[in-house]
């Protein structure tokens, strides 16, 4: 199941290449022209330049732009007829959402690291604090996200499922940490992003690249881990009541 | 002299005929349309608040979210032209309606201007949406200084656009191309011009593309619209504007000819 998932999206060559080719548009042509007028961000103790506050808000929406992908694609095959062959196969349900969790997964690691690559001589460079937060960051926000959207794929029509892949990624990178600190928003907008996981993906990863790590950070990756659990227990339910 | 007349009343009939059919087709879009309105105010709501509260205001010279308005609705306008161009891939790609058009009597600029219309007429439900829904939602008022320089660049940036994709659409064959193409240019398109910020504080290189790039001007009248900044400046932006609709209407009617 995994090598079909990897074949299937490997041939739609753009839709692994637009999100990260997205992230870096925000990076480069966003990050680059918003930052002079920002100044310096406070970020914990510290003043730091926009674009190393924003890094991690691209790899975070690099990583649910991949995470995204499954979900896609499992709508495709719902409305194609696909769907209903591959599940009348001698294959669990399961297997099929955890193909799709660890294709999402293989993705996001590569576009983590192509990122990074790009990223860190844009910035002059940067001190990696601790990659291992990055990486639980990634994949629990990429369980996350997988996991969101195979349950609306497998809940909602071809249509509607269409309308919510369009709708939910900027109303999720917005209501978050991704593009801004949340110290001076408005009341309202802190909880909206205090209620999304892409803050606490986007938190975690600006701590593991930039520094800062406080006892927060581990509240915040129990936050997110049990945000990822309940929406792979959704995504495995709502997989299961598909009819074949 | 009467025959002209009557020909040219003929051809109108026929482009109401297809705005008319573009209308149908659109209203059975629900969703996409729900998204072209809905995408912008988010937008318009959520980056213009959050950044509003990080950005320094005398270096934009307004307030952000006034700022921000020309850009949101300008990426409104490209957004809802590629959805058109892909309706119109799907009509003569996926569908075969564009060939049983042609058999018609109904010429390929008619079919062309029918669409145009149409972007029009949704680019200006779209401001609409946002001037009335959004701006109360940020607490700040119907603000424009003069609505002729706001819906002068709306009329040519859907007419730039929908040429433009039309012109994409009738070049490729292949679906995964197309969508590929459209996912691919859609962003830099807005991110190189002065959409999200001024161009004075942006990169050299970057400057230099938006200087290419119809949505610069396009959101630059739209901003002395609003805020009432007329100068000999703006003049000569609605001049390149111009010449930008002109080159992409002109192509986009000629790649439709030749299919």
């Amino acid at each position: 199941m995994y090598y079909r998932e990897l074949h299937n999206m490997c041939r739609a060559w753009f839709t692994l290449v637009i999100p990260f080719a997205n992230s870096l548009f925000f990076l480069f042509l966003f990050g680059l022209s918003i930052g002079p007028l920002m100044g310096k961000v406070e970020y914990g103790d510290q003043s730091i330049d926009y674009l190393l506050f924003f890094l991690p808000g691209v790899i975070g929406m690099g990583t649910m732009s991949s995470a995204m992908l499954p979900g896609g694609f499992m709508g495709q095959d719902k409305m194609t007829g696909v769907l209903e062959g591959l599940l009348s196969c001698p294959i669990s349900r399961s297997a099929y959402m955890l193909s799709k969790i660890s294709v999402a997964i293989t993705f996001s690691i590569t576009q983590l690291f192509l990122i990074l690559l790009v990223g860190a001589p844009l910035i002059g460079g940067f001190q990696c604090d601790n990659i291992f937060l990055i990486l639980i960051a990634m994949l629990l926000g990429t369980i996350f996200f997988c996991s969101l959207f195979v349950a609306i794929a497998s809940l909602v029509s071809s249509v509607l499922n269409g309308f919510c892949t369009t709708l939910f990624p900027p109303l999720i990178m917005l209501c978050s940490s991704m593009f801004y600190s949340l110290r001076n928003a408005p009341s309202w907008l802190k909880i909206a992003a205090h209620i999304n996981p892409a803050t606490y993906m986007t938190d975690i990863m600006r701590v593991g690249l930039i520094g800062g790590f406080d006892h927060w950070v581990l509240m915040e990756v129990v936050i997110l881990f049990l945000f990822s659990s309940a929406a792979l227990i959704i995504a495995m339910l709502s997989v299961r009541r598909i009819h074949v | 002299m009467f025959k002209s007349k009557s020909r040219f009343k003929f051809r109108f009939n026929g482009l109401i005929a297809l705005y008319i059919r573009e209308s149908k087709l659109w209203l059975g879009l629900k969703y996409t349309i729900a998204s072209a309105l809905l995408i912008p105010l988010l937008y318009f709501f959520l980056l213009g608040t959050g950044m509003g509260e990080m950005i320094q205001t005398p270096l934009i010279g307004s307030d952000y979210i006034l700022f921000l308005t020309p850009g949101i609705v300008g990426m409104g306008i490209a957004a809802i032209a590629m959805s058109s161009g892909h309706v119109l891939f799907n009509e003569r790609r996926v569908w075969g309606m564009y060939e049983e058009m042609l058999t018609l009597p109904i010429s390929r600029s008619a079919y062309l201007l029918s669409k145009i219309l149409w972007v029009m007429t949704l680019s200006v439900g779209q401001l609409l949406f946002i001037l009335l829904v959004g701006m109360p939602l940020v607490g700040g008022g119907f603000h424009c200084a003069n609505i002729i320089l706001i819906l002068f660049p709306i009329l040519l940036g859907a007419i730039c656009f929908c040429s433009l994709i039309m012109l994409v659409a009738s070049l490729i064959k292949s679906a995964a191309t197309f969508y590929g193409i459209t996912g691919f240019i859609s962003l830099p398109l807005i991110l190189c011009s002065s959409a999200f910020y001024p161009l004075d504080t942006a990169p050299y290189l970057l400057r230099i593309l938006a200087y290419i790039n119809p949505m610069t001007y396009m959101v630059d009248v739209m901003r002395a619209g609003f805020i009432g900044s007329w100068s000999q400046h703006i003049l000569f932006e609605i001049l390149i504007l111009c010449g930008f609709t002109v080159f992409f209407f002109v192509i986009g009617v000629s790649s439709l000819r030749k299919l």
